[in-house]
């Protein structure tokens, strides 16, 4: 079977001086977790956007599947974005309604199983919850998706130590095993323990995508650490 | 997946064009209650006294608070309309339309169908309100009551329905086709005017930076360029009028208002087109 994601000499320019993604050329295999670690500003979220369709490389090209970003690939990746895109007047049961409507994919079951498990009520709105609980909120309804591709970006950013694990764990718990996982962040501690794989990157180019292990055997250092030293002011 | 798309726009725009209907109910109210007012009856029976001078002076502000709520109602749906396009489609909540297996054109095209069946709704609901005002006002003048005014509105429609016919007769003007032209140039202009307004939000969205003045640019340019057009149209249609036909003042009626059918349609379809490309291919969410 072809690759999953197959990126062909990616760019993407914001404006004349701002180059966010500078000609990327990538293949992800199935069945990895990823992590694309970064420091602010080094194009993580502008290439994950651009895997989900909502920007538009100003040259290059992605493949998911085979397919080129559209209505195909979007039914088989599922994007947890660093932000809250809930209405706030919708209810979590009717968001996932929403998401068995449009996502054959989507199982209601996991995620009200996965709700209970943190007493979190489906009747409530979203803008009644907390920062940390909509951010939760979301993540249970992107990995109650059987998707081919979970893309997350800063899952774990903003939220209390033990959420984060909460978070580590419904990642682990709940992907689909032959699916890769790709996790952006710049709390490299906290998820290098799942990580198969990791991408650095810096002014918008890939400096490095070797496997976790790799990094720990041939450098002898954590995966924190070794970023740490290769991104040091 | 467009009749899923039809379904969440409907709810996700009910409450507000519900809470629009519902005012549209009040004033009616409102309307419909002024004509209860002292100075009705001060000038049927020719009779009033200075103490109710300012009773007179609130039914007449209550008759403007009327038609501006009305009026407000009408365009509070369509700013409503226009505000709830762009959160949802450019800004956070586009993170979750924009990720949906859906096609560019069905998410525009399910907006522009939802939001025209609720200003068609609101449509209705004016018209109905401003039946009810009069049919208050005639009542107010006449005496007689609105349930007897309502039973007899089908004989007034036929009296004015002869008159005009004899009035359109005499000026050999085929006032029937005029009519049905202006009412479909009305429904026409709804999808036509939200397509508009989304096409110069999407439009907007081309540009790097400060996208809604952007947006609120392009939308003065293409209501410009409809003006010019209309207006040279018409130039045209009425000098074909003047010197073709010998002054056919209502041939000259029922061609402009065409040609402002026709413009109007090919903006509305050159703005779902720029819609759909830009939702479709150059997507350039913040």
């Amino acid at each position: 079977m072809s690759e999953l994601v197959e990126i062909t000499g990616l760019t993407k320019a914001y404006d004349a001086n701002h180059i966010a993604v500078n000609d990327i050329t990538l293949t992800l295999p199935r069945g990895r977790i990823i992590g694309l670690l970064g420091p602010n500003g080094s194009g993580k979220t502008t290439l994950i956007k651009m895997l989900n369709g909502l920007l538009t490389p100003g040259r290059g090209s992605i493949r998911i599947n085979g397919q080129p970003v559209g209505p195909l690939t979007k039914a088989h990746v599922s994007y947890l974005p660093d932000r809250t895109y809930l209405s706030g007047n919708q209810k979590i049961r009717d968001v996932l309604k929403y998401f068995s409507d449009f996502y054959e994919d989507f199982s209601t079951e996991k995620a009200n199983a996965l709700l209970s498990g943190l007493n979190i009520d489906p009747s409530a709105r979203m803008r009644t919850l907390s920062k940390g609980t909509k951010e939760k909120v979301q993540l249970i309804l992107v990995m109650s998706r059987n998707a081919d591709l979970y893309v997350l970006d800063e899952p774990i950013a903003g939220v209390d130590p033990a959420a984060r694990d909460y978070i580590l764990r419904t990642i682990l718990n709940n992907y689909n095993p032959g699916a890769s996982v790709l996790i952006s962040t710049h709390l490299i501690s906290d998820i290098e323990q799942v990580l198969d794989e990791v991408i650095f990157m810096r002014d918008g180019r890939f400096l490095l995508y070797t496997s976790a292990d790799n990094i720990r055997s041939q450098h002898g250092k954590s995966v924190d650490a070794y970023f740490r030293e290769v991104f040091a002011c | 997946m467009l009749g899923k798309l039809f379904k969440y726009e409907w709810k996700s725009t009910c409450r507000v064009c519900l809470l629009l209907l519902a005012a549209i109910g009040g004033t009616t109210l409102l309307g419909a209650l002024i004509f209860q007012a002292p100075m009705w009856k001060n000038i049927l029976g020719g009779s009033g006294s200075a103490g109710e001078t300012l009773v007179n002076v609130v039914s007449v502000l209550a008759i403007l608070l009327y038609i501006l709520l009305l009026v407000g109602a009408f365009y509070a749906a369509f700013l409503y309309l226009m505000v709830h396009f762009y959160r949802s489609t450019y800004k956070s909540e586009g993170y979750l339309l924009h990720t949906l297996p859906v096609q560019g054109h069905q998410i525009v095209f399910s907006k522009v169908a939802m939001g025209s069946i609720w200003v068609y709704l609101i449509y209705i609901a004016m018209i109905i309100s401003v039946t009810v005002f009069f049919l208050a006002m005639i009542s107010a003048f006449s005496g007689e009551s609105v349930f007897w005014l309502l039973g007899h509105m089908r004989d007034f429609w036929a009296e004015v329905s002869k008159e005009l016919r004899t009035v359109f007769g005499e000026l050999s003007f085929n006032g029937a086709s005029w009519m049905a032209l202006f009412c479909f140039s009305l429904i026409l202009g709804v999808p036509s005017s939200l397509l508009i307004l989304f096409g110069a939000i999407s439009l907007g969205q081309l540009f790097a930076k400060n996208r809604v003045l952007m947006a609120v640019v392009c939308y003065v340019g293409i209501m410009i360029a409809r003006w010019i057009l209309t207006s040279l149209s018409r130039g045209v249609c009425y000098a074909v009028a003047a010197i073709g036909r010998n002054g056919d003042i209502f041939g000259y009626l029922n061609s402009s208002l065409l040609i402002s059918i026709v413009i109007d349609v090919f903006l509305a379809v050159g703005c779902y087109a720029v819609s759909c490309h830009v939702i479709s291919r150059r997507l350039n969410l913040e």
